[in-house]
């Protein structure tokens, strides 16, 4: 009874709503496009929506496709975007396929994939910081005791783990007064 | 024409160039010409992209690896005290002229990577990836090209090995996907490793503006409706200007030619009234409109096909052929009148009055 009761409280929030009723929807930008005597731009969104199949049992991942006015032309290829649907509008114009949604603003820009969070540059799964922060740290404790040419391998090899038991008592100092 | 001109790099450059020649008898084949031209053009562009570099001499200069010093210590050796102070012909064994060929191929990767400002060991971010791969790229090209060459006492050429140049289409298309995520992720970062190492990125377009007309059917058909639009364009533009010029003159023109024409009308109405009055005729405006007498001749109008001596017959003058009636002709002299109507103008045509 309780493995039921799990599943349904699944598909129930699974089948909630969809991609169409969502009051707010995260995408990245495919394509570009103006439309009307003004031209106003408008832009063709990748939404990745979760999907729950009765089968398997698990969340798979479809996308789906919605064109969104851009009146402020914020928008270029290839940023992800905050997009919200249009309950009305002022001066509709006139074309193909309605246009429901409307660019909100833009999360990540292409070029420029800075965490809004955090305000840090981020490449995938590491921050650049913390990548010269290594890069530096390599630097500093393995290649700068080999550099000096008056010592002999041993001597250098000393250095190095002077310089390291030195880092970590820095390490321990601070804990200890942070506690 | 070099492919590195400005002009040249317009994409619709040979689209442009074909609206230059002009309308002979060799049209045609001048446009298979310039097919020819473009296409031979996107195949140097597409092949720089790919960083094959075709019809060179063996030398790694030539494939974009960077000046190594060969008479440096291996890094396996290179911390070894002896080493350092030891005789030449003792150091020369341990230096990477005398290693492997891996040896060399870890030298030039290094020089790579020294040259963007990377460190070795930070194997996490995507330009190391990207400086990995092209010297990857770059001197397994430089091996295809030193197996294909003839040794002493030999005729042929030893074949292509493939094994080899199908690793070389797999690593450039995984450092496309590298330079694609690094392009996104931060432009600047790319432009500098992209400047150093002398990539030819080629950025893909946008799904409106791919090209269709691929074979050169296709693209000389286009060709020949742009032109159409294009001498259709310039003519009504000319024309616009030739009427746009005496516009307002030829306009007056026609007004008063038309107020003229109408004084005359309206005279020739008047004497014509005057004439009818002289006549004894009515010449004014009827109020109303005529309307027959249906209901008299009520009988007629349905009975008409059994009276018999309302048909006509053979020597009468019949009417014209129409949808109403239709005339069929027999043996001899005699003719049969088929009528399908049941309107009242049409069955008065036949009426004995006029027969």
């Amino acid at each position: 009874m309780v493995q039921t009761k799990w599943l349904e409280t699944l598909k129930l929030a699974s089948n909630f709503k969809t991609a169409k009723d969502a009051e707010m929807l995260l995408g990245l930008v495919v394509q570009l496009s103006r439309i009307g005597l003004k031209r106003t731009s408008i832009g063709k969104i990748k939404c990745p929506w979760n999907k729950f199949d009765d089968w398997t049992k698990k969340y798979w991942v479809e996308s789906e496709y919605f064109w969104a006015y851009d009146q402020k032309s914020l928008i270029k290829q290839g940023d992800w975007v905050i997009i919200k649907p249009m309950l009305h509008v002022d001066s509709p114009i006139k074309s193909i396929r309605p246009i429901t949604h409307e660019v909100e603003k833009v999360v990540f820009p292409f070029g420029n994939r800075v965490d809004p969070v955090t305000k840090k540059l981020a490449y995938e799964l590491k921050f650049a910081d913390d990548i010269e922060f290594k890069r530096n740290l390599i630097v500093d404790v393995i290649e700068k005791p080999f550099e000096e040419d008056s010592l002999l391998f041993d001597q250098k090899r000393e250095l190095q783990a002077q310089k390291i038991k030195e880092l970590k008592s820095k390490d321990l100092s601070k804990s200890e007064d942070n506690n | 024409m070099k492919q590195t001109d400005p002009e040249v790099l317009d994409p619709d450059f040979f689209e442009k160039e074909a609206l230059k020649i002009p309308l002979d008898a060799n049209f045609i084949d001048g446009l298979k010409e310039m097919y020819w031209k473009k296409y031979y053009a996107r195949r140097d562009i597409y092949l720089r992209s790919v960083d094959e570099l075709i019809g060179k001499p063996v030398e790694p200069q030539a494939y974009g690896l960077p000046d190594v010093d060969k008479t440096q210590l291996r890094p396996e050796y290179a911390h070894i005290d002896a080493l350092q102070h030891a005789d030449e012909k003792i150091r020369k064994i341990y230096t990477i002229a005398y290693g492997n060929r891996k040896d060399l191929n870890r030298a030039w990767k290094k020089a790579l990577l020294d040259s963007l400002g990377i460190h070795h060991m930070e194997e996490e971010s995507l330009s190391f990836k990207v400086a990995w791969t092209t010297a990857l790229i770059r001197h397994w090209s430089l091996l295809e090209e030193e197996k294909q060459i003839i040794k002493p006492g030999r005729k042929f050429k030893p074949p292509r090995p493939k094994w080899l140049s199908m690793k070389i289409l797999a690593m450039v298309q995984y450092r496309n996907k590298l330079i694609k995520q690094l392009r996104a992720t931060s432009e600047e970062e790319f432009e500098r490793v992209a400047k150093i190492l002398k990539l030819s990125y080629r950025v893909p377009k946008p799904v409106e503006e791919l090209e269709v007309n691929r074979t050169r059917k296709k693209w000389t058909e286009a060709q020949i409706k742009n032109r159409i639009n294009w001498e259709k364009e310039n003519q009504l533009i000319a024309l616009k200007e030739k009427f746009m010029a005496n516009r307002e003159q030829r306009v007056k023109e026609i007004d008063d030619e038309m107020e003229k024409l109408k004084q005359e009308e309206a005279a020739i109405m008047k004497r014509l009234e005057e004439i009818d009055r002289l006549q004894g005729k009515f010449s004014g405006k009827v109020q109303g409109y005529y309307q027959p007498d249906i209901i008299g001749d009520f009988y007629k109008h349905n009975d008409h096909d059994k009276i018999g001596f309302y048909l006509p017959k053979p020597n009468m003058v019949v009417p014209e052929e129409s949808d109403a009636y239709k005339v069929v002709k027999r043996k001899g002299r005699t003719r049969k009148l088929v009528v399908r109507t049941t309107d009242v103008d049409d069955l008065k045509k036949l009426s004995p009055v006029n027969l």
